[in-house]
């Protein structure tokens, strides 16, 4: 019959680790970074509002030439990009920073209306973390980010 | 309730959840507004490329409306364009005449739904997405 003191210390392990855990997720939310491309301006705005309600600061581009740009400047914690954007779009935006040592690391959610499996799995062999179809859901979308970031130790 | 308020409605329920602050709902309210005019020129612009059978064109006026439809709720038109954007990956365009007769019959169905939940978004009071009953 373990001691009262050790059920104690077990206890308070526990509370710790759940402590640190919480202490974990505060930390990857407030500080980080998250860059919106979308060329749809009232989806973009919507994801943005979200995402700072969440607590994150935002990013936004309204093309995949931008949103290069800002990624390889600013270095966003994440990065969500819609595909169908005129000029670079968004599958190509994600190759790219798989090719630069300072971006290679960011994790990125690819959000499209583009639902076939091709598109999909195309999207995961440039190098997308998550791919998640529209119309987007901003629970599941904020969930997502907020543990793109803690696997990336953010 | 008709169709596509229900759509709409219940959208706006996902988007806002149960008590959406001011500055939300004036976001909500500036998607539904803008809606009807941006998606009409956006229909010009996809009936320019179905007249002139540029089938990636239409392949890509299509996804965006598609895209745009399906957020604000819109399902009977993001159905349309859906189809139509299939149909255009797969090089069968359909006569522009039809297609386009049943987009803006479509349309002007959500026009009067869209300035209406406009509105009401931007009533002052207490706003619950799901609540109202028309």
């Amino acid at each position: 019959m373990p001691t009262l003191s050790l059920l104690d210390e077990a206890t308070d392990r526990h509370e710790n680790a759940g402590t640190v855990f919480t202490s974990m997720l505060d930390r990857a939310e407030t500080a980080a970074t998250v860059l919106v491309a979308d060329d749809d301006d009232d989806v973009r705005d919507l994801i943005a509002f979200k995402l700072q309600m969440a607590g994150y600061r935002v990013l936004t581009a309204d093309t995949g030439t931008a949103a290069l740009s800002l990624i390889e400047t600013q270095l966003p914690d994440a990065v969500i990009l819609d595909v169908g954007m005129p000029g670079l779009d968004g599958f190509g935006v994600c190759y790219r920073l798989q090719a630069l040592r300072a971006t290679v690391d960011i994790p990125v959610i690819i959000l499209s209306a583009r639902d076939s499996s091709e598109d999909i799995s195309l999207g995961y062999t440039v190098g997308a973390d998550e791919y998640l179809t529209k119309p987007f859901h901003p629970g599941e979308l904020v969930r997502r980010v907020r543990w793109l970031l803690l696997a990336n130790g953010g | 309730m008709t169709t596509a308020a229900a759509g709409i409605r219940a959208r706006l329920a996902d988007l806002a959840g149960d008590e959406p602050c001011a500055e939300e709902r004036a976001l909500l309210a500036r998607m539904l507004g803008a809606y009807p005019a941006k998606t009409a020129g956006a229909v010009r612009h996809l009936a320019e490329a179905l007249r002139s059978g540029d089938a990636a064109a239409v392949e890509a006026r299509a996804h965006g409306l598609k895209g745009s439809a399906a957020n604000l709720g819109a399902t009977t038109l993001a159905g349309l364009f859906a189809d139509l954007e299939g149909r255009a990956r797969d090089g069968d365009l359909p006569g522009p005449e039809p297609i386009l007769t049943v987009v803006h019959r479509e349309l002007e169905l959500i026009t009067p739904v869209c300035t209406a939940l406009a509105a009401e978004v931007t009533a002052t009071g207490p706003w619950h997405p799901v609540s109202y009953r028309c």
